[in-house]
């Protein structure tokens, strides 16, 4: 390996829109990166489904394309590391190669399975009771009982498609599946897996599987790819791959890491309790714990952090920056030839909403499109335009899918609060819990990162809805391959921790307006009310579909 | 029997229409004019100058169309949207807007008389029906101008339903009647045929008596038309024109809801249930009523259900065909399409259901800070989904009415005639039948069907008609079956519809009051 003065790093962000390749430098943080479009198809069954073979394509043509306009950056190419989307599933066979379609993360079908696997005839929140223990004491979390997630996906699999079941090797998650295109070589990590919940938390730097949490799931251990530990080096870049994409020889691949996980580095918080706000496909709340936490009843958990020596808070929104799309493709721009065609970039359609007042003109959007994870999991919800009157207008529609979206981050920033028992800001704080009542104004300033980010008034929305600061990070996008990036970095020690925050510029602080909060606060309370009042009626819909 | 050629006014909210019919009952001219309603806040006012310019206007059209047969035009009628006020002078002329039924002014001084005396509800469900709670109503609007108004109300001789205030331009002669004051709240209609107004409402809602229009009686014309007015719309002065009814009322008519088992369903605006009864009745809890009929043996059901083609053109101009920013969609026709996007979407519009609650609820559940929305949406929902579930929500809205409305008439509504400009869409009649689960007829040339329910009114009134001729079947101009395969989906998605009101209630009334 050349020693460089600005040693960078190819970072691969798999996004559910599809992957995002970049260069990044980790003195300088140039980033040069390409987006190559990938769409997931999702059907009213549940199914939702992507080809890896497209991801792999794109991987391949988004290097290609950076490495040719990039030659100076790729002599100086020290890692290669993936992060992206987690808590989905591609069958393998035993080189790596897959046996069938990836089932994403908003996939549901093993609904049904999961909960026969996890649930009893006496249940807790749908987990037998001796059980639910059994998870959480280990792994800190549990399998989904709504069957989006790899527990789910695996059942899918070995009861509705038994032939693809019987030829699959390996079930990896998409990111393990990117790094064995990469290395040739089939394995996984601790964080990699995180969703899968077989390992024991309590240690970290595991690379076992726990038996007894492999046995609550069901799973099969010849099944489970080997685990090798966090920020190892999985292999280096095949001769093959290295040629087709241009590479140089022998580069080390790293773990892979959910994006939750690199996006906390690459927020530049990554002090203890420093929090940040991801606004993509779907939306979290996240930030670095000194301890494990578990909260069943608001579907989060703290995992181990890409830092080795931490925890990250995990918890998911399944749809936020996806209800702008279905907005536009709804509303605006349909091809069901009711109205001609128009031009409709999202920031066309924010300036429309912008022409909407505050409060969307008392319209209440539920962005649960898809159903909902945290804080409450519920596949059967759904989303929902409320206070419809004579006055609306569709510039009211759109902005309050922007609101919508907001407050449900709202309502998760809330109950991520109350699971760790402390007002979250992105300052860095005691890691000593409060003691007693919380402080009464809890509205620290929020990072903000992620595609939706790149919207003024979506940060300003949030800004207003959240009652706090929202501090844009720079490059909002590509916060997931900075921080993949700063992993390698980490790993191969080429920079230390206290150069994360330093080098990650903060590009626009965004103040909540007075009048426009006071307007949201009223809307909140009943946004939070909403799905306790409609949850009875969505779980008899859920019978129709 | 007088044979006699008619003509029928019909004053509706957003516009008027007339048609002329030749002594044979047919139809053989049209013409409707646009009315401006100016709506801000609780305000609801239109010009009523103007809506006398467009019925001289719009008359005048349709007996040019054939002037042969306006030359035996023996009797005129007219009839309108209701719970209006004009205020006229004592030459007849407006001395202010018309307070329309949209407008919540004097609400206040409405729940003021219900609220000073133990007995004021009993008293007035009693004798009227209504007790007196505003929010729209005659009684309210007139404690308005008379209370809150000291200029207009000085200037003021008469208070006068649409209706009324046509008749009276047409004649000369203030004139009203039972029916036509039915939301003036201030006679008692336990009996049909009054011509007195009850002098204890009168007392107990302390409203100045001299401003009320004397009431006539239906059955004998008002007058004749004034000369100059008949030669401006080509009519011969010698014509009579009888006393005016309002729409609902017409409604019933030209839906044949005088005849057994069939009901009568207009979407204008809101919808309407039609039907008809034997004696005055109230259902306080689900909003139903029984108001003077036609005739002086039979009392007419008011059953509002709320919002209904209007949210249809809502959703149509303001967020399929918008215009804003990002697109000038109006073309002017945005109905055009409108069956082949219901067409294109299956039964149940794939599971998202539309509430049509944009200007609060009514019958049978009846609450004002009631909202509308889309619930139960999905990635994959798409725009055509959302105009099928607009027309099969105000559709549900009507199914949930519709066993109360049989209850409070005693008699079981078994098939649907459907009237106004609505009727015309076929996918939205299928819906209909589907949703009520029975059969709907369209009645042929449904946009017309009230004035010339109204036209039929004035025939037989004066003679021209028979009774039984009147208040047979309805001219129906197609009948669409409810399809057997259809059924379970909306039977589900209607009891989701309803828990959807009882779920959403508090959160609306929470944001809105």
């Amino acid at each position: 390996m050349a020693t460089t003065n600005d040693p960078a790093v190819l970072a691969v962000d798999l996004g559910t829109g599809g992957p995002k390749i970049a260069l990044v430098s980790l003195r300088s943080q140039a980033i040069e990166a390409v987006h190559h479009r990938v769409e997931p198809r999702v059907s009213a069954s549940g199914a939702a489904l992507q080809d890896p073979a497209d991801w792999w394509r794109a991987v391949v043509e988004g290097t290609r394309e950076l490495v040719a306009q990039h030659p100076g950056t790729v002599a100086e190419l020290v890692a290669v590391a993936v992060t992206g989307q987690w808590g989905s599933t591609v069958p393998v066979d035993a080189a790596g190669e897959a046996t069938g379609e990836c089932m994403l993360w908003m996939d549901t079908r093993g609904g049904p399975l999961a909960r026969g696997v996890l649930g009893g005839r006496v249940s807790v929140e749908g987990f037998r009771p001796r059980s639910i223990l059994e998870w959480i004491r280990r792994a800190g979390g549990a399998p989904s009982t709504e069957g989006n997630d790899p527990l789910g996906h695996r059942l899918w699999i070995q009861h509705e498609e038994p032939q693809l079941y019987a030829r699959t090797a390996k079930f990896l998650e998409p990111l393990d599946y990117l790094n064995a295109r990469f290395t040739g070589r089939v394995a996984a990590s601790q964080t990699s897996m995180l969703l899968s919940w077989l390992t024991d938390n309590r240690r970290l730097g595991q690379s076992d599987y726990d038996p007894v949490l492999v046995r609550l799931a069901a799973a099969d251990p010849r099944r489970l790819p080997t685990l090798v530990p966090t920020g190892s080096t999985v292999g280096t870049v095949t001769q093959q791959v290295a040629d087709e994409l241009g590479l140089p020889p022998d580069l080390p691949v790293l773990t892979a890491l959910p994006d939750l996980l690199s996006a906390t580095l690459g927020t530049g918080g990554i002090g203890m309790y420093q929090t940040h706000l991801s606004i993509s496909t779907s939306a979290w709340v996240g930030c670095h714990t000194p301890t494990k936490r578990t909260s069943i009843a608001k579907q989060m958990a703290t995992v181990p952090s890409a830092l080795g020596d931490c925890y990250v808070l995990a918890n998911n929104h399944e749809t936020a920056g996806v209800c702008m799309e279905w907005a536009r493709n709804l509303l605006v721009d349909p091809a069901d030839e009711l109205t001609e065609p128009v031009r409709s970039s999202l920031p066309e359609i924010d300036r429309v909403a912008a022409t909407a007042a505050s409060g969307s003109g008392g319209v209440l959007f539920a962005p649960w499109l898809n159903g909902e994870r945290s804080p409450v999991a519920n596949a059967d919800l759904r989303g929902g335009f409320h206070n419809l009157s004579l006055a609306t207008t569709r510039a009211d529609l759109l902005r309050s899918v922007l609101e919508g979206v907001a407050h449900n981050n709202r309502w998760l920033l809330e109950a991520s609060e109350s699971v760790l028992k402390r007002p979250l800001s992105a300052g860095a704080r005691s890691s000593r819990p409060t003691i007693g009542s919380r402080p009464r104004n809890p509205a620290g300033e929020l990072r903000v990162i992620g595609g939706g980010a790149q919207s003024d008034l979506w940060c300003q929305i949030h800004a207003d809805v959240l009652g706090r600061p929202v501090q844009r990070v720079a490059e909002p996008l590509l916060a997931n391959v900075r921080g993949a990036a700063f992993f390698a970095g980490l790993s191969l020690g080429i920079m230390d921790r206290s150069e994360v925050a330093e080098r990650v510029p903060l590009e626009r602080l965004f103040t909540p307006d007075p009048r426009a909060q006071k307007v949201h606060e009223a809307m909140h309370r009943e946004f939070v009310r909403l799905h306790r009042m409609e949850r009875g009626m969505y779980g008899r819909l859920a019978e129709l579909r | 029997m007088t044979s006699s050629a008619a003509v029928g006014i019909d004053v509706g909210t957003t516009n008027v229409k007339v048609v002329l019919v030749d002594p044979a009952g047919s139809v053989v001219g049209t013409a409707q004019r646009q009315l401006v309603t100016h709506m801000d806040g609780d305000i609801g006012e239109q010009d009523a100058s103007d809506l006398w310019s467009s019925v001289v206007s719009a008359v005048s059209e349709a007996t040019s169309k054939a002037p042969e047969v306006a030359a035996q035009v023996g009797a005129v009628g007219c009839c309108s949207q209701y719970s209006s006020i004009v205020p006229v002078d004592a030459d007849g002329d407006p001395v202010a807007p018309m307070v329309m039924w949209t407008d919540k002014r004097g609400t206040d001084h409405s729940f003021e008389l219900l609220m000073e005396t133990d007995d004021a509800l009993d008293l007035w469900v009693e004798r009227h029906g209504i007790p007196p709670v505003g929010g729209g109503l005659s009684l309210a609007h007139m404690l308005h101008l008379q209370r809150d108004r000291p200029d207009v109300h000085a200037a003021t001789s008469t208070w006068l339903e649409p209706m009324d205030f046509v008749t009276m331009r047409l004649t000369g002669e203030v004139q009203a009647n039972q029916g036509t004051m039915f939301m003036s709240q201030l006679c008692d209609n336990r009996s049909l045929g009054v011509t007195e107004y009850d002098s204890v409402l009168v007392e107990r809602s302390r409203i100045d008596a001299d401003r009320l229009p004397p009431l006539g009686s239906q059955e004998e014309p008002v007058g004749t038309l004034r000369p100059d007015v008949a030669a401006q719309m080509g009519l011969p002065d010698t014509a009579l024109v009888y006393g005016g009814v309002n729409d609902t009322v017409a409604g019933a008519v030209a839906s044949g809801a005088f005849g057994a088992g069939t009901a009568g369903l207009s979407i204008g605006t809101t919808s309407v249930l039609i039907d008809t009864l034997a004696e005055k009745r109230v259902d306080l809890d689900h909003e139903l009523l029984s108001m003077p009929g036609p005739f002086e043996d039979t009392y007419v059901l008011w059953a509002e259900n709320g919002i209904g083609g209007r949210a249809l053109e809502h959703i149509l101009l303001n967020v399929v065909h918008a215009v804003d920013e990002l697109a000038d969609h109006h073309t002017g026709d945005e109905y055009r399409m409108l069956d082949a996007a219901l067409g294109s979407v299956p039964a149940g519009s794939n599971g998202l259901l539309f509430l049509p609650w944009l200007n609060g609820s009514l019958s049978p559940a009846s609450s004002p800070t009631m909202r509308g929305g889309f619930i139960n949406m999905s990635l994959e929902s798409t725009r055509t989904d959302l105009v099928r579930a607009v027309t099969e929500g105000v559709a549900h809205n009507l199914r949930w009415l519709l066993p109360f409305a049989e209850r409070f008439t005693g008699s079981p509504m078994e098939e649907i005639a459907f009237l106004g400009g609505a009727a015309r869409s076929r996918e939205w009649c299928q819906i209909l039948a589907d949703v009520l689960d029975r059969p709907v007829g369209s009645l042929a040339e449904p946009d017309w069907a009230v004035a010339r329910g109204v036209a039929d009114l004035a025939r037989y009134r004066h003679g021209a008609m028979e009774r039984t001729e009147l208040t047979g079947p309805a001219d129906l101009g197609e009948r669409y079956l409810p399809i057997e395969g259809h059924r379970a989906r909306y039977d589900e998605m209607h009891e989701q519809f309803e828990a959807a009101f009882d779920a959403l209630r508090p959160i609306h009334e929470a944001l809105n009051s």
